[in-house]
C-alpha cells in the first residue's frame, strides 16, 4: 500500500533571480508502508530538498506529492495532519531543544498536534523510555545541560511522542563516535519493528545504508538516478563517479571476484563474507 | 638518525572544574612527539583526546605534570603566542573557525595578528591556498563552500602562520566522505611533502592506517601506543575500547578464527591479497 | 531554504562611484548631509538635487533600486509632511482652527523638510549600494583609527563588525533550520492573539541563543589559535589607497558645499 507517492517533482531555488538553482528535476518514486528506505546523494544532490517536501515544509512548486492520502497540490492541504503523520528528525537535532525540562520538550510535539494533556504526557514518557533514557532521572532536568548523545535521544523522543506513522531521519548518526553510531542504528531498527511502520533515512554513510536499509534511492545533481536494492546498487555501479563511496565489504568482494573468486554479489555484511569464504574453502578442500 | 622530540608531554593530569564538581579528563599521560611524525590519537568521545589537543598549544594548562613545546613550557605566559603560532590547532566545526567574509582575508588573519610584514602576508596567503588546493576560491565568501572545502581553508589559515605542528581536533567528524578524503589527503601531503608534524585526533580507526604512530586514549589514560600494525593487531585491546576496527581488519580477524592462514591486515587491498595467496 | 544572500543592498556594477575609496564615500556623505541641512531656499536645494542626480547617474545603479529606499521611509515622510503642513504655518494662514494653521510658508517648510529626508536617504543608500559591507567596515576602521591614541579599541571594534557580517548568513540559515524543525513538530507561528504569537517564538529564540553562544565559544578558541592579540603591532594585508577619483569626487563635493554656504550667507543670489 503506497503511502508516499511522488510524481514529476521539480524545485528551483531563487526563481527569477540571478541565483536561480534547480534542486530537483523530475523526481518520481513511491514508498509503501513497512519499507526502510535509504536516500543517498552527495552534498548538493537535492536530498534535503526532497525530504523537506514530504512533510510540506517546502511549498510544492511543480509536480505532485501525495503522502498518507494528503495531496500536497491541494489548495490548502492539511499540513497539521501531515506533519503529525510524518515525524522528521533533522541533522544535529539536539540544536533544537528549548524547554525548561526534558518532559516539557518532548511534550511539545504532542501538544501542538492537539493531543490532550494526559495523553501527551503518557506518550512523552513512553517515548523517553523507548529511546533508552532513564525517565525518572531525566524528566526534570534541563535538556540543555545533557550530554550530546542524551540530547539527541531527547530530540528523537520528541518526535516519537506524537506517534508518527512515517519516520524521516536526516543523517541520524552525524557527528557520533563508532559506539554512538551503532547504538543509534540499533535504536532505529528497534523502532521499526515496533512503533513506527515506515522509515526513510538520509545518509552518506554507505556502510550504514547497506546494512540497514532494504531499498536505496540515489540522487545526483537534482536527478533521481537509482532506485533499487543496496546489493544491486553497490555491485552493479561505480559509485565513485558520483562522489559516493562503495562500502568496504563490497569493494573486497568485487576485488576478490576479479582475482578469480566466485563470491555471491549479494554480500553486504562482514559475517556474510566470512561465511561464504568458509564455504568456498570447505568446498575446495574436498 | 634519531628524530628530535618537539613536543614532550610528561605525567600530565587534568580535570575540568565546574560548579557541580570535578571531572577527570586526563590521568598521568606521557607522550613524545618527534619532528615530522604523523601521529594519530584515537579515542572515543570522552576519552580525553580533545582535552589533550588543547593542552598541546597552551589553551589549557596541566594540573600536574609538564608539557614542553620546542623547548618552551606551556605554562610560561611570555611564550604563549610563540607556542600557538608554532602549534596550529584546527577544530571540528568547519564554520566556526572562519572569521572573515572573504577567504583571502580569513587566511591573512593569523599572520596579521603576528605582525608579519604586508608583502610576506600576501605571499603566504597565496602559498597556503595553493597547498590546500583552494587557490581559485580566494575571493569567494566562505558561506557557499562545502564542509571539506571550509576545513581546508581553516587549515590554510593556520598554515599561513607557518606552524611546525598541525593538530587537528576531530576535524573530519562533521564532514561527508568526500570532505574527509580531501582533508586527509591534504594533511598527508603536508606531512610527507612539507615536513609538517601532524597530530590527528579522531575516532575513525581507518584514518590511522598511514600514521607513523598511533596512540589510543581510553577514559583519560593512554591505553596503548605503537605503529598502526601493532595497534590494530592487538584486537582484544581495541574491543575493550569503544573504537571500531576497520572492516578489513575485523574480517581478517574473524577469518583467522575460522582457520584461515592469513595475517591481520589494515586495508581492503591487503585482505584481498592475503586471501589470494 | 537556500538563501544565497549577499548581505546588504550592494549592487555590483563598474562605475566611478563603486571605485571610490570607502572613507571618501563616508566623508562625502557626511558633508552632503551637512549641506542639505544648511539649505534654506529653493536654489540651495536645487544645487543639492543636481549633485545627487549626477552621483546617481554616474553610479550606473538602476533608478528602481535607488527608489526602493524611499519606499522604506514613506510613512515617516507622509507624517512629517502632514504635521508640518498642518501646524507650522505662521504667516497669513488661509485656514485656522485651534492649533491647526495652514499657510504657504508652512507648506513650503513641509516641502523642504521632505526634500531633506529624501536626499538624506538617497545619499546613504547610494553609499550602501556601491560599497560592500566589508569594504565599508574597512573604511570605518580606518577613519576611527586615530582614536587608538586615546586607547579606544579600534581594532577590536572592527573585528566585531567584520565577524558579525561574516556570520549573518550563517545565523540566518540557523534560524531557518530551527523554524523548520519546530514546524515539523507542529509549531505554528501565525495563530492566536499577540501573546500567543510571542510565546510561539520561544522554541525559536532559545535554541538560537544557545547556538549563538556555542558559535561564539568556538570562535573565541579559533581567534586564540590564530594568535589574536599576540601583539599590538598588527599589520594589514589590504590597504586602502586613495586615487585620482577620490580627489575629483572630493573637489566636486567641496564645490557643492561652497555654493550652498555662499547661498546661505547671501553672498550669491
Amino acid at each position: 500500500m503506497s503511502i508516499i507517492e511522488v510524481k514529476n517533482l521539480e524545485f528551483v531555488y531563487g526563481k527569477n533571480t540571478p541565483y536561480e538553482k534547480k534542486a530537483l528535476d523530475d523526481i518520481n518514486f513511491s514508498i509503501n508502508e513497512g519499507e526502510f528506505v535509504g536516500i543517498v546523494g552527495s552534498t548538493g544532490s537535492g536530498k534535503s530538498t526532497l525530504v523537506q517536501h514530504i512533510n510540506g515544509l517546502i511549498k510544492l512548486q511543480s509536480g505532485n506529492i501525495e503522502v498518507l492520502d494528503i495531496n500536497l497540490s491541494d489548495k490548502k492541504p492539511n499540513l497539521k495532519l501531515l506533519r503529525q503523520g510524518v515525524g522528521m528528525l533533522f541533522q544535529y537535532p539536539e540544536y533544537q531543544l528549548f524547554a525548561d525540562t526534558v518532559l516539557q520538550d518532548v511534550m511539545f510535539g504532542p501538544t501542538n498536534f492537539d493531543m490532550d494533556k494526559e495523553e501527551a504526557k503518557e506518550s512523552a514518557i513512553n517515548a523517553i523510555k523507548m529511546v533508552g533514557l532513564d525517565y525518572e532521572a531525566i524528566k526534570e532536568r534541563s535538556p540543555l545541560e545533557l550530554s550530546g548523545g542524551q540530547k539527541r535521544r531527547v530530540a528523537m523522543a520528541g518526535v516519537l511522542a506524537y506517534k508518527p506513522q512515517i519516520l524521516v531521519l536526516d543523517e541520524p548518526t552525524a557527528g557520533l563516535d563508532p559506539k554512538g553510531k551503532k547504538e543509534m542504528l540499533d535504536l532505529i531498527t528497534s523502532l521499526k519493528g515496533n512503533m513506527v511502520k515506515t522509515i526513510i533515512m538520509v545518509s552518506h554513510n554507505m556502510d550504514e545504508i547497506s546494512k540497514y536499509t532494504s531499498r536505496v534511492i540515489v540522487l545526483n545533481n537534482s536527478k533521481l538516478i537509482f532506485d533499487t536494492t543496496p546489493a544491486d546498487l553497490f555491485y552493479n555501479n561505480e559509485l565513485e563517479e558520483i562522489d559516493l563511496l562503495t562500502p568496504h565489504i563490497v569493494r573486497i568482494v568485487k576485488q576478490l571476484n576479479q582475482k578469480g573468486f566466485n563470491l555471491s554479489r549479494n554480500i553486504l555484511t562482514e559475517q556474510q563474507l566470512v561465511n561464504e569464504l568458509k564455504k568456498t574453502k570447505a568446498g575446495s578442500n574436498e | 638518525m634519531e628524530k628530535e622530540i618537539i613536543i614532550k608531554v610528561e605525567n600530565v593530569d587534568f580535570a575540568y572544574r565546574t560548579n557541580e564538581g570535578k571531572t577527570d579528563a586526563l590521568c598521568d599521560v606521557s607522550l613524545d612527539i618527534k619532528k615530522g611524525e604523523f601521529v594519530v590519537l584515537l579515542g572515543h568521545n570522552g576519552s580525553g583526546k580533545s582535552t589533550l589537543a588543547k593542552l598541546l598549544n597552551g589553551f589549557l594548562t596541566p594540573d600536574s605534570g609538564k608539557i614542553t613545546v620546542l623547548g618552551m613550557d606551556t605554562t610560561d605566559e611570555s611564550h604563549i603566542y610563540d607556542i600557538r603560532s608554532k602549534v596550529g590547532l584546527v577544530f571540528q566545526n568547519p564554520d566556526n573557525q572562519l572569521v572573515a567574509s572573504i577567504i583571502e582575508d580569513d587566511i591573512a588573519f593569523g599572520p596579521e595578528n603576528l605582525g608579519v610584514p604586508r608583502e610576506e602576508i600576501i605571499r603566504r596567503v597565496a602559498w597556503a591556498l595553493d597547498v590546500v588546493n583552494m587557490s581559485s576560491y580566494r575571493k569567494h565568501t566562505p558561506f557557499k563552500l562545502s564542509g571539506g572545502q571550509k576545513q581546508r581553508i581553516a587549515i590554510a589559515g593556520i598554515l599561513a602562520m607557518l606552524p611546525e605542528v598541525l593538530v587537528l581536533d576531530e576535524s573530519t567528524a562533521m564532514l561527508d566522505p568526500k570532505g574527509r578524503g580531501e582533508v586527509l589527503d591534504t594533511i598527508k601531503k603536508l606531512n610527507k611533502e612539507k615536513g609538517v608534524t601532524v597530530i590527528l585526533i579522531t575516532h575513525y580507526m581507518d584514518e590511522a592506517i598511514d600514521a607513523d604512530k598511533v596512540v589510543v586514549l581510553d577514559k583519560g589514560k593512554i591505553l596503548t601506543c605503537g605503529t598502526p600494525k601493532e595497534i590494530f593487531s592487538d584486537v582484544e585491546t581495541i574491543f575493550s575500547t569503544q573504537l571500531e576496527l576497520p572492516v578489513a581488519t575485523k574480517t581478517s580477524y574473524d577469518l583467522r578464527l575460522a582457520g584461515f592462514d592469513i595475517p591481520l591486515v589494515l586495508t581492503d587491498e591487503e585482505l584481498v591479497e592475503a586471501l589470494c595467496q | 531554504m537556500n538563501r544565497d544572500i549577499t548581505f546588504g543592498q550592494y549592487y555590483p556594477a563598474d562605475s566611478f562611484i563603486h571605485k571610490l575609496d570607502p572613507r571618501i564615500k563616508l566623508l562625502i556623505s557626511i558633508v552632503f548631509i551637512v549641506a542639505i541641512f544648511l539649505c534654506e531656499y529653493y536654489w540651495a536645494f536645487l544645487v543639492c538635487f543636481l549633485f545627487l542626480t549626477i552621483a546617481v547617474i554616474v553610479s550606473k545603479i538602476p533608478v528602481r533600486n535607488i527608489f526602493k529606499s524611499i519606499k522604506a521611509i514613506i510613512i515617516i515622510l507622509l507624517v512629517t509632511v502632514i504635521i508640518n503642513v498642518l501646524f507650522s504655518g505662521r504667516e497669513n494662514p488661509f485656514f485656522k482652527w485651534g492649533f491647526v494653521s495652514i499657510s504657504w510658508d508652512g507648506i513650503q517648510f513641509a516641502f523642504f523638510m521632505a526634500m531633506r529626508l529624501i536626499f538624506l536617504v538617497l545619499a546613504t543608500s547610494l553609499v550602501t549600494l556601491t560599497t560592500t559591507p566589508m569594504t565599508l567596515t574597512d573604511g570605518l576602521e580606518s577613519l576611527i583609527s586615530p582614536l587608538k591614541l586615546i586607547k579606544f579599541p579600534v581594532h577590536d571594534v572592527a573585528i566585531i563588525m567584520s565577524i558579525a557580517l561574516r556570520f549573518i548568513p550563517t545565523l540566518m540559515e540557523e534560524i531557518d533550520k530551527i523554524i523548520m524543525a519546530q514546524k515539523a513538530r507542529g509549531a505554528a507561528f501565525d495563530e492566536g492573539n499577540l501573546l500567543k504569537k510571542i510565546k510561539a517564538l520561544i522554541p525559536i529564540l532559545v535554541p538560537l541563543f544557545v547556538s549563538t553562544f556555542r558559535i561564539a565559544d568556538e570562535l573565541a578558541l579559533a581567534l586564540d589559535a590564530r594568535c589574536y592579540n599576540a601583539t599590538d603591532a598588527r599589520t594589514k594585508m589590504k590597504e586602502l589607497k586613495l586615487s585620482w577619483r577620490d580627489f575629483v569626487a572630493s573637489l566636486f563635493t567641496l564645490g557643492m558645499l561652497a555654493v550652498v554656504v555662499l547661498l546661505k550667507l547671501g553672498v550669491i543670489l
